[in-house]
């Protein structure tokens, strides 16, 4: 347990130091912080628990009163599942399986645990959880998003899962608890929308990993709108501060980071991207992308406003479980063409085979736009940091040269 | 189904590749069949079974079947293939244990994706195969990460048809979705044969299988005596054929070697000793020519007595219990088949394989088993805590074997296979 608020604590001080004075940054760690305490990880006994990103965060806003998300992320909840997943299954999937099958606390006691089967991870996970005598309500989720049936499927899949979380919460889900819980979720996604422009304008007003700490934070935050007018402050501070003060142009490599997500307190990748001189101008993962997803404007019952989610969802969502994972491209494009990028960092998480399989498509669009591609493996581990290094600086350094010349020729 | 099919001229690095397939790919599959015809008490019925192997990889022909009938390439036993029968073509699985084909892979896959999935796109990017390349369409259910991905590498080169898999199968809502599959699956084969389904076509297709189904039922009868009658790696070569036959003559291969074999049984002819080791082999499929870990154990001085993988009975021995006699009702049936006493890894739940396990323990009864993990292979590497944990309770000795497609770790398994034989034989078993 020692070592678990270790890995919090040195995470959140790190990002803490990375920012110019914003006070309004302290309450976004001190979010985190209470998040992931002893004293909540003891005492919090959830009725709702939603593992990974694949359930829309509405309908688990409307299921429970407070649902508590595990995206996965530590490194010492990987070490407590190591006995009980295979060598090669993925570090969230070890992570999230530590968070819930442990001898120090039990969030999952009273909970029932909410997932998408959208991987093999996934599916064996939930089977796992369950001979463990934990309560599971899992979804399957179709592989293709681009047929009427698919999101049909999808559609009766997130009303079959509301009917079992309801017998379990006593919270029926009903057209007004979806519509509260949307309207929350868009005035958390506008905040954290107004929040990523600004933060793309003022490269130096904090790091990167910090940047992605206050995004996150959004999911364990016990009030969303107390998040939202938080994050709004937060904006108006940078927005000010952007206004006061001269600010040089960032001349730092810029980099795209996309593939397997980053989860909190796992922020190795932004740390380095950072020590080896480049900027992290943004992120195109499964977690992040979930900023662009809009929510469902229109319907007044349960079933259409869940169709309208499935209509806006699966034309972008990122997920792993898709047979061709369009909407991850389409993102990455997106951002190739708004941002000034000069790379992309293409991350893959150890077990995580569907982001390696998208790799030669993500490579060919990037060789459109004349930006080129780094693959980095990884897990939560430390040892391989000097590697990643090494192959970042190598990255950093091409990447100048190729700016410098670029600038030269324009000259 | 893609309509826009991007076929392009080979290049130089798919020449070469196509010429190292030529040099290298035949010799591993002959070699596997010379060492299968080298065992011991090889049944004489087993011949045609091992030349229908040698015509498709050694000799490089297209699967025998009556003219005119197309082939549809299926990646999972999870395709019935009575609806493709009924609708007018020939299935063949396409799932491969080539090591040539699995090296081609290499270079356009991802690294850890599992060496089937790779084979299987290297036969596709070297155009060698008659088999595989003169498919009219590819059915490909969607049981695993890589298959997925396949699935969609698949649909940008070839027609392809995608069969969601539902990840749970207690319930009828799972069910409905499967069947829906089926019927989109149907639409597709009439699209690709002109043959629509119907009541009799459907009804006689399921007729062939139960046919074919009745043989393998005395087959697996007598696989149960004791002692063994016939070597687990010429039952695992009888049900690699399969992949590749038309069905009636698989049926009437068997039916003879079902007669031999009872005769072999009535004249006390056994095809090995008693005491010698009599094990199971579990878990990722063993496809020829794969037969690396099924010849180790017999040349070491053990008896596959009984398979459980994908690609040996298990893929074929449910029968459909058809109660409604519409369209439909065989549909629903089939569904049944398919998912239910499925005991694949890719559904969440998969208690019944435990069982299933038990069951096949006691009926050959088993003394050891081993656990093959392709690499890469992740829902197998899931399921074996919880097998080694049964098998402890009933003092089964288990050990899992990790490999590839490759014969670089043969010395290795072989020291770790032959260990095991000796432990068993020696009192590692307590039950």
């Amino acid at each position: 347990m020692d070592k678990l608020q270790n890995e919090i604590r040195t995470a959140l001080e790190q990002a803490g130091r990375e920012h110019c004075g914003f006070p309004e940054v302290s309450w976004f760690l001190k979010t985190m912080a209470q998040a992931f305490s002893t004293e909540t990880l003891i005492n919090e006994k959830p009725s709702l628990i939603v593992l990974g990103e694949d359930i829309p965060r509405e309908l688990a806003l409307a299921l429970a009163d407070h649902p508590r998300f595990i995206l996965g992320g530590s490194l010492e909840t990987t070490h407590w599942s190591d006995a009980l997943l295979p060598r090669d299954a993925d570090p969230v999937s070890r992570s999230a399986c530590g968070w819930l099958l442990n001898d120090k606390f039990g969030l999952a006691e009273n909970a029932i645990v909410v997932m998408a089967l959208s991987s093999d991870n996934r599916r064996k996970l939930a089977s796992l959880l369950r001979g463990n005598g934990i309560r599971v309500a899992a979804a399957d989720m179709p592989p293709r998003y681009d047929t009427s049936e698919a999101r049909e499927a999808w559609t009766a899949e997130m009303l079959r899962l509301a009917d079992t979380v309801s017998a379990h919460t006593r919270i029926r889900l009903s057209a007004r608890r979806l519509k509260a819980a949307i309207r929350q979720r868009e005035q958390v996604r506008e905040a954290a929308i107004d929040f990523e422009n600004i933060a793309w304008q003022a490269t130096d007003s904090m790091s990167p990993a910090l940047r992605d700490i206050i995004m996150e934070s959004a999911w364990y935050a016990p009030d969303r709108k107390e998040w939202a007018c938080h994050l709004r402050a937060l904006t108006a501070q940078i927005s000010t501060w952007i206004r006061q003060y001269y600010h040089q142009p960032d001349e730092r490599p810029w980099v795209l980071l996309a593939g397997s997500p980053i989860v909190f307190p796992n922020e190795k990748l932004p740390n380095l991207l950072e020590a080896s001189g480049l900027y992290l101008a943004d992120r195109a993962d499964p977690i992040t992308l979930q900023t662009d997803i809009p929510c469902a404007d229109t319907g007044h019952s349960v079933p259409g406003m869940l169709r309208r989610t499935a209509d806006l969802r699966v034309r972008m969502e990122t997920s792993g479980s898709w047979i061709s994972n369009d909407g991850l491209l389409s993102a990455v494009q997106c951002r190739l063409e708004h941002l000034p990028v000069s790379g992309i960092v293409w991350h893959v998480l150890k077990g995580q085979i569907e982001y390696d399989f998208e790799l030669p498509r993500v490579e060919a669009l990037a060789a459109e736009y004349g930006v080129p591609v780094i693959r980095l493996e990884t897990d939560y581990q430390q040892q391989d940091v000097e590697q990643l290094r090494i192959r970042l600086e190598a990255f950093a350094e091409m990447l100048r040269i190729r700016n410098q010349e670029r600038i030269r020729i324009a000259q | 189904m893609n309509e826009n099919l991007n076929i392009t001229p080979m290049n130089s690095a798919q020449v070469r590749q196509q010429e190292r397939f030529d040099r290298k790919g035949t010799a591993v599959a002959e070699k596997m069949l010379r060492q299968i015809r080298e065992l011991s008490h090889m049944p004489e019925t087993l011949n045609p079974f091992l030349e229908t192997l040698e015509s498709i990889f050694s000799r490089r022909e297209d699967a025998l079947r009556p003219a005119g009938v197309p082939t549809v390439g299926t990646y999972c036993v999870m395709v019935p293939p009575e609806m493709i029968y009924a609708q007018g073509a020939m299935p063949v699985k396409l799932c491969s244990g080539s090591y040539t084909a699995f090296g081609i892979g290499n270079d356009i896959s991802p690294r850890d994706a599992c060496p089937l999935v790779k084979a299987v796109m290297g036969f596709e990017e070297i155009d060698a195969m008659p088999v595989y390349q003169n498919c009219s369409l590819m059915a490909v259910p969607v049981t695993c990460d890589c298959k997925k991905k396949l699935a969609g590498w698949l649909q940008k080169r070839r027609p392809t048809a995608v069969l969601h898999i539902p990840a749970n199968r207690d319930q009828d809502e799972d069910m409905e979705s499967f069947v829906g599959e089926l019927y989109r699956f149907s639409e597709t084969l009439e699209q690709v044969t002109g043959i629509p389904l119907t009541y009799k076509s459907l009804a006689d297709a399921c007729c062939m299988t139960a046919d074919a189904q009745y043989q393998l039922s005395r087959f697996i009868n007598l696989r149960r005596k004791h002692p063994l009658i016939i070597r687990g790696s010429f039952s695992m070569s009888v049900m690699n054929a399969l992949s590749y036959t038309w069905l009636p003559d698989w049926t009437k291969q068997l039916s003879d070697l079902n007669d031999e074999l009872e005769n072999l049984a009535k004249q006390k002819e056994m095809a090995v000793k008693e005491n010698q080791p009599r094990i199971l082999l579990t878990g990722s499929p063993v496809i020829f020519p794969n037969f690396k870990i099924p010849l180790l154990i017999e040349s070491m001085g053990g008896l596959l007595a009984a398979d459980e993988t994908c690609m040996g009975e298990r893929g074929f021995y449910d029968p459909p219990a058809i109660v409604d006699r519409t369209v439909d009702g065989m549909l629903r049936a089939l569904s049944n088949r398919a998912t239910r006493p499925c005991t694949c890894p890719t559904f969440a739940d998969n208690q019944r394989r435990i069982y299933r396990i038990r069951q096949l323990i006691k009926d050959y009864r088993i003394q050891g088993v081993i656990y093959h993990v392709l690499r890469g292979c992740l829902v197998y590497d899931y399921e074996y805590r919880q097998l080694e944990e049964e098998m402890d309770r009933l003092g089964i000795p288990v050990i899992r074997v990790e490999t590839d497609y490759n014969e670089e770790d043969v010395e290795q398994l072989r020291i770790r296979v032959e260990a095991f034989i000796e432990l068993i034989k020696y009192g590692g078993n307590r039950s």
